[in-house]
């Protein structure tokens, strides 16, 4: 468990992080912290991937598994659970796990590519080459929106 | 002995509050060099108070307030400073007479044993001078200030006049009635949208009504708001006090008074706040000699400090002491098994430790800071309320301790329940009455499924809760006849509906906090909370079933 710092933090910073296969990464700016997996309460009459809510440190917030909602097949034991603030108020969004933070140069970007395997959607915005990894580039508040 | 006037005893249980957090206050202004003038608003306080206490027939309250008034003279009168040792005197008479006050409530004729501090009172006046000089501080001589006859009290007038005394119920009342006007205004705004109001007016008068009715909640809710002034009071109090039994010397520092919070978050974080009070000055803070030996000014400082933020407010609690050492939390913790060995902790994780129930970082339990209350009171009691707790320290500097708080609170008693296994708070006022389904007169109604439940001649529909909370993942179990169940009544519009549940669970006071967009899904949700086994849980509106109930029937 840690906290994102928002002195240091930078538009190339991307916290690197798995769903299913598959490598991610999303600006650090978009991430308020990085918790451990929380099992949701669920809640009726919503969306299939809207899991539920939990409970961290007296802040109630919905739960939305990231994987299913972009129709990705994750890990039945997700580590992880990335909180953002989006619009509509905090959510918490499960991943798989989280790998590293990273400063991810522009030029190490492929803005125009999706890598394959992932679903082509409009939050998905590139392709980066980073130290022989290839990562999809998400952006979190509008899969989350 | 005078009859005691009941009609009057509750004006008078109020006056005696107001006038004794003056007396309390004046008294923690009150320095050395104010010299004998500075008796004099307490000389009002006690005088007042008397002249209230004899009209409610409160005899030996008003003998006793006499004789207070007598020891503020005779202070006066020969001119002993108001010191150390006489503030200590005039602070115990306070607290002695908030006990009585509070005790009057329910005991009208309650006398309190008064002889300890009387003595105490005596010994003061007959010391000799030379006694006093035993005292840290040299007294410097009493300015000589003509004596006068006591002023009226203005300020406390003045209060009386600008301000008008509600009871809580009545605010809840207003409040809950407010909120019913908003619902309102929605169901009209969706109904003028969807039926196709083309009448211009209308569309006016209802775009009119909607921005007073917003108006309208936000006045109802700032009427709860007071400031945090006399919070910060208790606390200085708490701090000098416990600094003056520990022979430490602790400057109190407060800044934001005018902040304001609920009054009822701020009756909820006193206790929590004294006991953070109690133990900066016992185990923060250190002693003279220690303070001299580290380099740092003899006498001690604690900040307590409010400020408002976006969501809210932000108190902070500060102390020049000690210090927290993170390494001797995290060992205490791994000794008691309260959490796992963990060589990666960091720092700032290891400090945060303090907060979990069962350890005590204080070697041995002392009066002063074993009261029961303990840090993970602190944190649960500001969580529960939707706020959250920070420590930082730094060993031999200080600790900080910060509290994030909403503005508002609101607090409803709410009936906890289970459908489809998943818990769930219903507010009472929603309810009209509980029937167990299993004994009561339950037919089928020859249409098939539906169910008609028959109570006292009425014949009330019974319908599953679990159809109106849709689980996407959870299988959704069918009604079985034998299950015992319990009928939860409402009613919509003189009509009433059984809405049948899988169990009660309990009854508890709930915190109710706004829903987040992304979680105000269904209309059927009116807010969440937090229930005591700390899960999360949605609180439900079950009026609105009713509605959506009886309005599909009669459509079809």
């Amino acid at each position: 468990m840690f906290e994102t710092e928002t002195d240091n933090e930078t538009p190339n910073k991307y916290l690197i992080y798995q769903m299913g296969e598959e490598l991610f990464a999303s600006s650090l700016i978009e991430v308020r912290e990085v918790i451990e997996f929380h099992a949701p309460k669920p809640i009726p009459n919503a969306a299939p991937h809207h899991k539920g809510v939990i409970n961290i440190r007296g802040e109630i917030m919905g739960v939305v598994d990231l994987r299913e909602k972009l129709g990705l097949v994750g890990s039945d034991h997700p580590l992880c659970q990335l909180v953002v603030v989006t619009e509509k108020g905090v959510l918490a969004a499960i991943v798989d796990k989280v790998h590293s933070v990273a400063v991810i140069n522009d030029s190490e970007i492929d803005r125009k590519a999706t890598a394959k395997g992932s679903a082509n959607s409009p939050f998905l915005t590139g392709v980066a080459k980073h130290e022989g990894q290839l990562l999809t580039l998400l952006s979190l508040t509008d899969a989350l929106a | 002995m005078s009859e005691i006037d009941l009609s009057l005893l509750q004006y008078f249980i109020q006056d005696a509050k107001d006038t004794l957090l003056e007396w309390e206050r004046v008294c923690l202004r009150l320095q050395e060099s104010d010299g004998v003038a500075g008796y004099e608003p307490l000389l009002r306080c006690a005088h007042n108070l008397k002249g209230a206490a004899g009209l409610t027939g409160l005899s030996e309250l008003a003998s006793k307030l006499h004789l207070f008034e007598d020891f503020l003279v005779k202070l006066r009168d020969k001119g002993k400073a108001p010191d150390a040792a006489v503030v200590t005197i005039l602070l115990e008479m306070e607290r002695v007479l908030h006990d009585w006050a509070a005790k009057l409530q329910d005991t009208p004729t309650i006398t309190i044993d008064t002889s300890a501090l009387e003595g105490r009172m005596k010994n003061l006046l007959e010391a000799k001078p030379g006694e006093e000089k035993a005292r840290p501080e040299p007294a410097p001589v009493a300015e000589s200030t003509p004596v006068s006859e006591p002023a009226p009290a203005v300020s406390h007038s003045q209060r009386a006049e600008d301000t008008v005394r509600v009871s809580a119920a009545k605010l809840d009342q207003l409040m809950q009635l407010v909120g019913e006007i908003s619902l309102n205004q929605s169901i009209l705004q969706r109904a003028a949208r969807e039926g196709g109001l083309e009448n211009n007016l209308v569309r006016n008068v209802i775009d009119q009504q909607s921005k007073l009715a917003q108006d309208l909640q936000d006045t109802t809710v700032a009427l709860r708001l007071v400031p945090v002034e006399g919070l910060f009071q208790k606390i200085e109090r708490a701090i000098r006090e416990t600094a003056s039994r520990l022979g430490k010397q602790v400057k109190v520092n407060r800044v934001g008074d005018d902040v304001q919070l609920d009054k009822l978050i701020i009756d909820r974080i006193l206790d929590p706040l004294i006991h953070l009070a109690r133990n900066a000055v016992d185990h923060g803070i250190e002693t003279p000699e220690q303070r001299q030996a580290r380099n740092k000014p003899i006498e001690g400082s604690v900040k307590v400090s409010a400020e408002n933020t976006a969501s809210g407010a932000t108190l902070i609690f500060e102390d020049d002491g000690g210090g927290i050492d993170p390494a001797k939390v995290y060992a205490k913790a791994v000794e008691k098994g309260l959490v796992n060995v963990n060589e990666n902790m960091s720092d700032i994780a290891k400090l945060q430790l303090i907060f979990l129930p069962g350890l005590s970082t204080a070697e041995k339990i002392s009066d002063i800071s074993g009261r029961g209350v303990g840090m993970d009171v602190v944190s649960e009691t500001v969580t529960r309320m939707g706020g959250r707790v920070d420590v930082s320290s730094e060993v031999g500097k200080g600790t900080r301790f910060t509290i994030h708080l909403p503005t508002y609170l609101s607090v409803t008693n709410a009936l906890v329940i289970r459908v489809n296994g998943c818990q769930y708070a219903v507010p009472n006022q929603g309810l009209s009455e509980l029937v167990d389904l299993r004994t009561a007169d339950v037919q089928v109604a020859e249409a098939g499924a539906s169910r008609i439940l028959s109570l006292r001649g009425h014949y009330i529909p019974v319908k599953e809760m679990s159809e109106f909370l849709k689980h996407a993942s959870l299988p959704q179990h069918d009604f079985v006849e034998d299950n015992p169940r319990t009928g939860i009544i409402v009613e919509h519009q003189n009509q009433l509906l059984a809405l049948s549940v899988d169990e009660i669970v309990g009854q508890q006071q709930v915190f109710v906090r706004p829903l987040a967009e992304s979680l105000a899904i269904s209309r059927f949700f009116s807010g969440s909370t937090i229930l005591s086994d700390g899960e999360p849980a949605i609180i439900l509106n079950v009026g609105e079933m009713a509605r959506k109930y009886f309005e599909t029937k009669q459509g079809a």
